[in-house]
């Protein structure tokens, strides 16, 4: 079954001003139930304009849509649909709020209205689940972490209201790289556990290259490329139709090509290595 | 001309109930002028703290940091310290005064009293050294992240420092931003300024001519970038090697031969198609 669904979806800015400016034209794509989806696109491209539609933080003007079955234009449905889908926005430490750490993430199921002992649940469940001691931390103020564990606790707030589908944006920038090590395998417990249904949106092209089954590629607004991460990146104008680049190790493999090697198409570096020693052991014999 | 002189440098600072948390434990080197050096650690490895002691933001616990010969202990002379030193933050939107990017640049020198004809001089020359001169009159908050931090350097070259330190600046950036600021980064250094990049970034650690890598608070290492990550000291710190030395390393396990780490995708590339002759 799809998680998602949308179809011919148009989006402008500021309609009929002099700002008037179109973020998403004639966007249309299908994210299938337990598929790592990956959103990539230059800075202004419409990743975030599209998004936010996504749990109709913009609502749907041109286009239709659904979530789980349930159609994006339908007042009725939004309410669910913003529970359904859970959105981790880029830096999403700077909206940690609370006293305590148990407070900001109890924030949101308490706006779901649940009964205290879900609520305690919940978020016991959610802090452990990212990784932090909930007897340690509980009491704590969320402004002594340090930015790793920042990032940890305001995803934690996301993940208590248990969502079925989990929306990231750039969940890695700005971390070390052990830090980005351990978010990314945040992600994948998360998906394991909570959500299977999980939508990355990134700049980074190492970093969806391995995690993504599926991408969509944006440039002004429109999606050029639609496919798994190997036809993507395999298509020979990517870099001019998106202005991104591409992953190291299709850049390297692309370039060893070029120097009439014969190597086959690849994304990451675990790729390349086994596809060079390939052609090593195969010049050795 | 100014040379950094760190000796015998300690910073605590207090978490509350009477607890402090010792941030630097007595580190010492020297810089010298027309130096790019990388400053690589985990977080929380003492990085940050280090780039606020070099210009005075913060003051030595025990130790002293001296700028071309200036205490920066010494209220009265701080501002020297900082005409020579300026630093560029993680965050571009934390950074600006003014609400128009020409105005923003012209902050520091007003504040030195600078003729106004100089001062334009230094504005136009600043945004020119950033290529940020078309944009010159748009608003501040319009701009993109890398627009904003090419401002925030520009209003730091505006004060015509002798060094330049990025505090992670180019963190929060696109890979095309942090492109464009690392090459504007290369041409300052050219030209004769010593730039201090703190980076989570290996690979741009590797374009600096020395790298000093921080663990818990110490120097645990001070070399070149090829020295360094042909070393233990990158696992040690609990850093990651730049992916050409990483693919490097594995294919060395894969009937390659890689005699020293590849610092740049071309070194690595040219050695492979060099293997695969």
């Amino acid at each position: 079954m799809s998680a998602i669904e949308i179809k011919h979806l148009t989006y402008t800015y500021s309609k009929k001003t002099p700002f008037e400016h179109t973020a998403l034209k004639d966007v249309s794509f299908v994210v299938e139930e337990g598929e790592t989806f990956g959103i990539i696109g230059e800075t202004g491209s419409g990743k975030s304009t599209l998004i936010q539609h996504l749990n109709a933080l913009i609502k749907m003007k041109n286009g239709e849509g659904t979530v789980l079955g349930k159609d994006l234009k339908d007042k009725k449905s939004l309410r669910q649909i913003r529970f359904d889908v859970g959105m981790v926005f880029q830096y999403p430490e700077y909206q940690l709020f609370a006293d305590t750490i148990e407070q900001d993430v109890a924030f949101g199921p308490k706006n779901m209205g649940l009964q205290k002992v879900e609520i305690d649940r919940r978020v016991r469940r959610a802090i452990e689940l990212v990784g932090l001691d909930f007897d340690k931390f509980a009491k704590r103020s969320p402004f002594e972490l340090s930015g790793g564990e920042k990032r940890r606790v305001a995803i934690a707030g996301v993940i208590a209201m248990e969502p079925k589908i989990l929306v990231l944006d750039e969940p890695t920038a700005g971390l070390d790289p052990q830090g980005r090590e351990d978010i990314l395998a945040l992600i994948k417990k998360l998906k394991e556990e909570v959500c299977p249904t999980i939508i990355i949106v990134t700049h980074n092209m190492d970093e969806i290259a391995k995690e993504a089954d599926h991408i969509i590629a944006l440039f002004k607004g429109e999606i050029v490329y639609n496919g798994t991460p190997l036809e993507v990146f395999s298509h020979e104008d990517f870099k001019e139709k998106t202005r991104l680049e591409y992953p190291t190790a299709t850049y390297i493999a692309n370039e060893i090509r070029k120097q009439g090697v014969d190597i086959k198409q690849v994304v990451t570096p675990e790729e390349l290595v086994s596809e060079l020693a390939r052609i090593k052991e195969g010049k050795n014999v | 001309m100014s040379t950094l002189k760190i000796s015998g440098v300690s910073y605590s600072y207090s978490i509350g109930d009477g607890k402090t948390i010792r941030a630097l434990k007595n580190i010492s080197f020297d810089v010298e002028q027309g130096e790019y050096l990388a400053l690589v650690g985990m977080n929380g490895s003492g990085k940050s703290t280090l780039a606020k002691l070099l210009n005075g933001l913060y003051i030595p616990s025990k130790g002293t940091v001296l700028v071309d010969g200036i205490d920066t202990a010494n209220d009265d002379t701080i501002f020297e310290v900082r005409k020579k030193v300026g630093i560029v933050f993680q965050n571009p939107d934390n950074q600006a005064v003014a609400t128009i990017v020409e105005d923003d640049v012209a902050f520091g020198p007003e504040n030195l009293g600078i003729p106004r004809a100089e001062i334009v001089e230094r504005v136009n020359e600043a945004l020119e050294a950033v290529d940020m001169e078309k944009h010159r009159e748009r608003t501040f908050s319009k701009l993109s992240g890398g627009q904003k931090q090419r401002v925030a350097i520009a209003g730091v070259l505006a004060m015509r420092p002798d060094v330049i330190i990025l505090d992670e600046a180019t963190s929060m950036l696109d890979p095309k931003g942090r492109r464009k600021i690392m090459s504007i980064v290369k041409k300052l250094n050219e030209a004769g300024i010593t730039i201090i990049n703190i980076t989570h970034h290996m690979d741009e650690a590797a374009h600096a001519n020395r790298i000093i890598v921080l663990k818990n608070g110490s120097i645990i290492a001070d070399n070149t970038p090829k020295e360094i990550f042909a070393s233990k000291v990158m696992d040690e710190a609990g850093l990651k090697l730049p992916l050409p030395a990483q693919i490097a390393n594995q294919l060395n396990e894969n009937g390659f031969n890689f005699e020293s780490a590849p610092l740049t995708l071309n070194e690595l590339m040219e050695e492979i198609c060099q293997q695969l002759k």
